[in-house]
């Protein structure tokens, strides 16, 4: 694991929701160059509105959220540059094609110079069938969009990638495979924060893993420590546990 | 990157089985009113013709006609209602016209609104319908579907993307309008019934241009909603409430107001005056009768009958003068209660602009009521002084028509109007889409 410094961080992070509800209570965390975080936790544990504050789809309550040394709440399009996103969910535009697709958001994303090769390449890399480049993806599977999710966030090639929950849903097969790309992606050097219900995957991928409780960040392990831990009861124990006094 | 959002939101609609339909029923419908209006003005004018050619006599009673507006086969308004036919004699002042041989109109200033099929009626009706289909999903759909949140992953200006939406959809709809005007135009340009001068097709110009307004706003609306709400169901729905409200029910509402605020005499009220006024001159008729039924009436006796009739008929005119100018008065003031809405806005403008609303009506009988009093003069001339009236021709029926330029300056304010709330819709819509939760 790399120790530069860390492409994402969030700084003393909370978040207070109008109706009063507090989704995250002060979170600190760091992601390195070519590091894998896994944040592990219940529905509405956090860890969405997380990688919401990221994205500056929110604004924080209090603290900060680093891409690349930048503040997202200050310089959010300047923050974007450096990060790709891969919903739980991805949802394309099902009138295009794959192609189109990935070409469109790739020039949201600042690469305007790609030729079709550049494309087919991408999507090959995920290994999408390639009968389905040039057809329209409003028939797509889950397994298919997710993987050209993935496509959208390699050719972005930012230095940060933040994946929410992006294996719910996949069969076995399409969610190795999904996580796979995800490797590539670490040893390429990337900063890979994601969100996942999936205990047994944090532990397979994940450089770090963070079990996160009612908003807070209740327990980290790195990889090392996991070897002599088991992960799955250290996650159901701390579910088990008293809910957490509100802070 | 504005031309990348620009590209693709058009892409999208033009892929999509709503805009492909839209299309298709826009191309008929466009076909379809503009050939049934040219026909039916083919008719009118050559009903006009014929009457004219016919008619024109001049003895008792004369008769005036009145031609149907060229404009009126792409916005006919109240020109169909209007009637064709004034006849004139020293015994009566025509206060309305009537259809060709008598048959009765009556309907000259009818407040109903909204309703004749014609090119104004699709874009008001239609076209914006199919506006609200293609605006309602704009930025809801994509925050339902998730694509908003995989969009706005990138350093993207939310208002760069709210402006890129905006302008695509009014590159869509503009397209669509475009269709269906070249559609009408070709229409009319092939039938050889109908022939524009230069003023008109300035004027159709300035229709299609105030058409781009209108619909450009109901657009600006959809996106809106489309930011304030999540869903595009709800979005849909609301939409739907506010055009049912916005082109139906206010325009109508307006005119019943108006109706309530500003109640007109009743049918009995204004026979009574006439009877009153038949009653103040039914000595003086009497006697008037009386000596022009004898075996050689005087010219005295002429003139008197003369002058009895004239005096009665103007006083009858009053009466229904002052009746027609309170409903003019009560016209105004459903038009003023209307501008909320911009349906009601579009059709008043673009009526006055193909001049077949009241106005051009009320010119028409200015210049009948002019007709009719050098037509009674000459009468009297023809009684005292025959030498005089065979050298004094009654002067040939004219009136001003509402001039272009006129027209121009008086809708102005209206298509101000529309870029006014345009332009609000848009702010609106952009402050909302800088607050939006993205979530």
């Amino acid at each position: 694991m790399a120790t530069s410094q860390p492409i994402l961080k969030a700084d003393d992070l909370s978040k207070r929701y109008e109706d009063g509800i507090l989704a995250l209570d002060h979170l600190n965390l760091q992601v390195q160059p070519g590091e894998v975080y896994c944040l592990l936790g219940a529905n509405g544990a956090g860890k969405t509105t997380t990688i919401n504050l990221f994205l500056n789809f929110i604004p924080p309550t209090t603290g900060t959220c680093f891409i690349n040394g930048i503040d997202v709440t200050k310089d959010p399009l300047e923050a974007k540059k450096y990060v790709a996103f891969v919903s739980e969910n991805v949802m394309l535009y099902g009138n295009f094609t794959a192609r189109q697709n990935l070409d469109f958001f790739a020039k949201l994303g600042g690469k305007t110079a790609l030729a079709k090769n550049d494309y087919y390449q991408v999507m090959r890399r995920v290994s999408l069938q390639e009968k389905a480049f040039d057809q329209r993806v409003k028939n797509f599977s889950k397994g298919m969009r997710q993987k050209l999710g993935i496509s959208i966030a390699i050719i972005k090639d930012a230095p940060a990638v933040l994946l929410d929950e992006p294996t719910a849903g996949l069969d076995p097969k399409a969610a190795t495979e999904f996580l796979e790309i995800m490797a590539e992606l670490k040893n390429e050097g990337k900063a890979i924060l994601m969100s996942t219900h999936d205990i047994f995957r944090a532990k397979e991928i994940g450089d770090r893993v963070g079990i996160m409780k009612e908003g807070r960040l209740v327990m980290e392990r790195t990889r090392q420590e996991l070897q002599y831990e088991d992960l799955v009861k250290i996650y159901i124990d701390y579910m088990k546990s008293e809910p957490l006094a509100i802070s | 990157m504005l031309k990348t959002i620009i590209g693709r939101e058009v892409l999208d609609h033009l892929k999509s089985a709503r805009f492909q339909i839209a299309l298709l029923i826009t191309g008929i419908l466009a076909v379809t009113t503009t050939l049934i209006n040219v026909q039916d003005y083919a008719v009118r004018h050559q009903n006009y013709l014929d009457a004219q050619k016919e008619l024109r006599s001049e003895g008792f009673e004369i008769s005036v006609f009145r031609e149907p507006q060229v404009l009126s086969v792409l916005a006919r308004g109240k020109d169909r209602d209007f009637g064709d036919q004034a006849r004139l004699s020293y015994m009566s002042v025509p206060s309305q016209l009537t259809g060709y041989m008598n048959v009765s109109r009556g309907r000259s200033r009818s407040l109903a609104q909204l309703a004749a099929i014609d090119f104004t009626f699709l874009v008001r009706v239609i076209l914006s319908l199919f506006v609200v289909f293609l605006a309602y999903g704009a930025v809801s759909e994509e925050k339902a579907n998730g694509t908003l949140r995989l969009a706005m992953a990138n350093a993207l200006p939310r208002d760069k993307l709210l402006l890129g939406k905006l302008l695509a959809g009014l590159v869509v709809v503009g397209g669509v309008l475009a269709f269906a005007a070249l559609l009408s135009l070709l229409v009319i340009v092939l039938h050889p019934a109908v022939s524009f001068s230069t003023s008109d097709w300035v004027r159709a110009a300035l229709i299609l241009a105030g058409s781009a307004l209108y619909l450009s706003l109901f657009y600006g609306l959809g996106l809106f909603v489309s930011v304030i709400t999540d869903r595009p169901a709800t979005s849909l729905l609301v939409l739907l409430q506010l055009w049912i409200v916005l082109v139906i029910i206010y325009p109508n509402l307006s005119v019943r107001a108006a109706e309530h605020v500003y109640p007109l005499p009743s049918e009995d009220v204004v026979l009574a005056q006439k009877q009153a006024v038949s009653e103040r001159f039914q000595a003086a008729i009497q006697r008037a009768n009386e000596g022009i039924s004898r075996p050689s009436p005087t010219s005295t006796d002429r003139l008197q009958s003369l002058e009895a009739w004239s005096g009665e008929a103007v006083e009858m005119a009053k009466v229904d003068e002052e009746f027609g100018r309170r409903q003019s008065r009560q016209m105004r003031r459903a038009e003023v209660l209307s501008l909320l809405s911009p349906a009601a806005v579009y059709d008043q403008a673009a009526n006055r602009l193909a001049r077949t609303d009241i106005r051009e009506y009320d010119r028409f009988m200015g210049g009948v009521r002019r007709l009719w009093d050098a037509f009674v003069g000459r009468y009297k001339l023809r009684i005292t002084d025959p030498e005089a009236y065979k050298q004094t021709p009654l002067p040939d029926f004219s009136y001003r028509s509402d001039p272009t330029a006129e027209a121009v300056a008086a809708t102005w304010p209206q298509w101000m109007l529309l870029v006014v709330i345009n332009l609000v819709l848009f702010a609106l819509a952009y402050t909302g889409f800088l607050r939006k939760d993205l979530r």
